[in-house]
């Protein structure tokens, strides 16, 4: 008789439909994590596939009659925008001409569109020059070449006996340095555009400095025990653009690179590259 | 009833498929990836990179200051990255030199307290102002060794404290020099001198020989004596080591030892000056405290032993052989013409002498006729050689003549001799001299020799055909058997092998133990600054192992690489292994 059914295939159904709902109550769970992992994936894929590209290439310009890797100077015409000099070297003039949003700049939308860009960024550049200072004399005993005034002071009277001094020329300008030890910690410099250090203000680690006109912070002063060298790390922050991290919603990665900042009348000193992208 | 079974299977089979399907989907890749290690990777090769590509690695490293560069990847880093690695093949790290002061030049000087009209009773301020009020300041006594020196030193009992070397001591540990002058001044150059440091004994007038001495050990109590070794050689030696290596800053301290430091301390390297030093080793325990040295760090000799010190004692468990031949032209002692060889540990030795300014044109002294004995055969090596002195290998050929007839004849060609050959340093040896190549005419073209190899007293060897080489003794030769006479009747044996005069046998083949690197230079009284050159490079040549350096942390699985070079006089190439930890 039609539309009749039997017990059994009542039965049967039954267990299919409580076997298909548990299984599914147990992965279900697992799919958003899933989904979670895919774009964790995607956006290092991306960080990475895209600083590579700004690090490794010089960008171009084309304006249909001519072209070049000049961007900089090209913004309308900007196709692809490398800020690299060399390979893994940032060019300062295409790093200056980027900015979040501000007409006559190249703007984080554009790179977004040239880029094809999927997710939102955060781009931020610090500049950490290495102040290597590898001389040394003995306190009282400065050398005639370089011919070094030393502080006159009696908080550097009463530094220890071994002076260490260098140099650094950052954008044309050059900076001398001493450094000062206390308990046998070095922990203390003094800068001078000149080897006289008479009357110059003693810094120490979180201190600011200014050179060619830009403020650095010192962030460390190398003291390691048993660990032979001598240099002060200092920092200036260079750039951020982008969209703005406090509006990420969703996971974001982070991803730093290291470049070198090729600066005019700068020795190559290293860059830290924060990347963020959500 | 049937029917019902076939749904029930059917609904399980459906449930297993969709089972099956939903877990293979979304079980695709594992959630575990971890992308933290590939950011943390990725920051590590790109500060490897950019720190070697802004010349910082190269330039830290020249100065040796891993330090440095640990502190500049932490800080630049904002993971707080930590860098522990080695770096090959430069001469960075600190060596602290033992040299081996032999018994005749370990010297004694008695002293005594100054006292009221001593010359100087009244001028000895500057050291009454360091020394402990209570304890009197002593000076030397008038002797032959005080007197060849024409100088006063003066004694006292301080406390130094943070003075590099000095041992710890409640007692007299400091002393000034009065030099020529005998005016009780006492400038910075004349004192204080602590235990354990050269100084100089001598007025600067004078020319003696022996001007430099380590201050030992004084006994106030009962001998009333000074100890002192004489150091002006490793004095001399040593100022080569304060020269920079290619640009490159090196750090050594050298300490004049006996056989009761080096069982107490830790010696980067030693150094054996003078055949006496040999003769030290093989006395008493003492070639068991050498060996403990050299188990784990290298060895330096500078001295010209004989055959009977290479073949006993300590050099008979060095790989160390002696090639008893002549010289191919005449030569009557001294330094002879030296040079560098295409071989690898003779290119690293030329890299570290030129890097020292050293001149191309140098000579050595041969360390007598010893060779490194490396290959399989007794010759000459290479790492340094003379190339205008050679050894006259033809000593040990032989050539047989006049040979009997009959013999082993093992194609049957019926035209057999036989004879015996003496070759060097092996007992007699039946040989024959036989015809082999037997063609379709059934006639013999070709000689050929069979040996009696293992002196059974039958020559039962393969044979060998003219040109082809044997060993015999630890000594190869080419037979010959058309130019030694009568052919048929006759074989020759000529000797092969480098035959140059070997100038630094080296060798890391020992009997009985595993050990580091031992090295022979040729001994003089006094070595010219392209000899000093050449000792203090084969002092890095065999301190040629790694500089590591070490982090806060244990370093994980991240690691990088850079290979780099230093040119300066030379291309000095280097290798900075990091591992990565945060």
């Amino acid at each position: 008789m039609k539309g009749q059914t039997t017990l059994e295939f009542i039965g049967a159904f039954l267990f299919f439909i409580i076997v298909l709902t548990s299984v599914l109550l147990t992965t279900l769970s697992d799919i958003p994590q899933f989904n979670n992992y895919a774009e964790i994936t995607e956006k290092n894929l991306e960080i990475k596939k895209t600083t590579d590209l700004i690090l490794t290439s010089k960008g171009y310009y084309d304006n249909g009659t001519q072209n070049g890797t000049d961007w900089q100077n090209h913004l309308n015409d900007t196709k692809m925008p490398g800020l690299a000099s060399d390979e893994m070297h940032i060019d300062s003039a295409k790093l200056d001409v980027i900015r979040t949003i501000e007409p006559g700049y190249y703007n984080y939308t554009d790179m977004v569109n040239d880029l094809n860009l999927e997710y939102e960024y955060n781009f931020n550049f610090t500049w950490y020059p290495i102040v290597e200072t590898p001389g040394t004399f003995v306190r009282g005993s400065p050398p005639s070449s370089p011919d070094i005034d030393e502080p006159a002071s009696d908080y550097y009277d009463n530094s220890q006996n071994r002076i260490h001094y260098g140099s650094i020329t950052l954008e044309g300008d050059t900076r001398r340095f001493l450094v000062t030890a206390y308990d046998g910690v070095y922990n203390t410099t003094y800068m001078s555009d000149d080897w006289d250090f008479i009357g110059r203000p003693v810094k120490g680690v979180g201190d600011d400095i200014v050179i060619a006109g830009r403020e650095f912070t010192i962030e460390n002063i190398q003291n390691r025990n048993n660990r032979p060298g001598a240099s002060i790390i200092i920092s200036s922050h260079l750039k951020e653009f982008g969209r703005n991290p406090e509006s990420a919603d969703g996971s974001r990665v982070k991803v730093n690179r290291y470049p070198i900042y090729d600066n005019p009348g700068s020795s190559d000193q290293l860059v830290k590259m924060e990347v963020l992208a959500w | 009833m049937v029917k019902g079974i076939g749904y029930a299977l059917e609904a399980m089979m459906a449930s297993v498929v969709i089972f099956l399907f939903i877990f293979g989907t979304v079980e695709v890749t594992s959630p575990d990836q971890d992308w933290n290690d590939y950011q943390r990777e990725l920051a590590a090769q790109d500060l490897t990179y950019s720190m070697k590509a802004s010349g910082k690695l190269t330039s830290f490293l020249k100065r040796g200051e891993t330090g440095s560069l640990q502190t500049a990847f932490a800080e630049i880093s904002d993971r707080d990255m930590e860098a522990s690695g080695a770096v090959s093949n430069l001469p960075i790290s600190h060596a602290d030199i033992g040299y081996f002061t032999v018994p005749d030049k370990r010297e004694n000087q008695s002293i005594t307290e100054v006292e009221s009209g001593d010359r100087c009773h009244d001028d000895l301020n500057e050291l009454e102002r360091f020394a402990n009020a209570s304890d009197p300041i002593y000076r030397t006594e008038d002797s032959e060794l005080a007197d060849t020196h024409d100088v006063t030193l003066y004694f006292a009992n301080t406390n130094p404290t943070g003075v590099e070397d000095a041992k710890a001591s409640a007692g007299y540990d400091t002393l000034w020099v009065d030099n020529g002058t005998q005016e009780c001044q006492f400038a910075s150059e004349d004192g204080p001198f602590y235990l354990e440091q050269i100084f100089f004994w001598g007025d600067s007038n004078t020319s003696e020989p022996n001007d430099f001495y380590e201050f030992k050990g004084i006994d106030t109590d009962t001998s009333e004596e000074a100890r002192f070794y004489q150091a002006t050689q490793a004095h001399n030696i040593s100022q080569t080591f304060n020269k920079e290596v290619n640009g490159i800053r090196t750090s050594t301290s050298t300490d004049m030892v006996d056989f009761e430091e080096i069982d107490g301390t830790d010696y980067s390297i030693l150094i054996f000056p003078e055949d006496d030093s040999i003769t030290e080793i093989n006395s008493g325990t003492n070639e068991d405290i050498l060996i403990s040295h050299l188990v784990s760090d290298p060895v330096l000799f500078l001295a010209n032993p004989d055959e009977s010190e290479i073949d006993n004692g300590f050099f008979d468990r060095t790989g160390f052989d002696w090639i008893g031949t002549g010289y191919e032209s005449a030569y009557g002692g001294g330094a002879v013409d030296a040079d560098f060889s295409p071989r690898r540990s003779s290119l690293d030795m030329r890299t570290l002498y030129t890097g020292l300014n050293g001149d191309p044109s140098f000579q050595m002294f041969p360390p007598e006729k010893v060779v490194s004995n490396t290959s399989s055969r007794l010759e000459a090596s290479r790492t340094l050689y003379s190339p205008s002195l050679s050894y006259d290998l033809s000593e040990w050929n032989r050539t047989v003549t006049g040979m009997s007839p009959g013999g082993p004849d093992p194609e049957g060609c019926g035209d057999s001799y036989t004879g015996t050959v003496n070759l060097v340093e092996s007992p007699p040896m039946d040989i024959a001299n036989i015809a082999v190549g037997r063609n379709s005419t059934d006639s013999c073209f070709n000689r050929a020799l069979m040996l009696d190899l293992n002196n059974s007293g039958t020559i039962d060897s393969d044979i060998y055909v003219n040109g082809e080489r044997i060993k015999v003794a630890n000594r190869e030769y080419a037979i010959d058997l058309v130019d030694c006479g009568t052919e048929g009747e006759c074989a020759g044996f000529i000797a092969l092998g480098q035959q140059n005069v070997e100038l630094m046998p080296n060798t890391a083949s020992f009997d009985g133990f595993n050990g580091d690197n031992l090295a022979l230079l040729g001994y003089n009284d006094v070595y010219t600054q392209s000899q000093k050159k050449i000792i203090a490079s084969s002092v890095y040549w065999l301190l040629r192992g790694q500089t590591r350096f070490e982090g806060r942390s244990e370093p994980d699985e991240i690691s990088t690489v850079a290979i780099g070079g230093i040119d300066e006089q030379v291309y000095m190439p280097y290798e900075i292994n990091l591992r990565w930890s945060e």
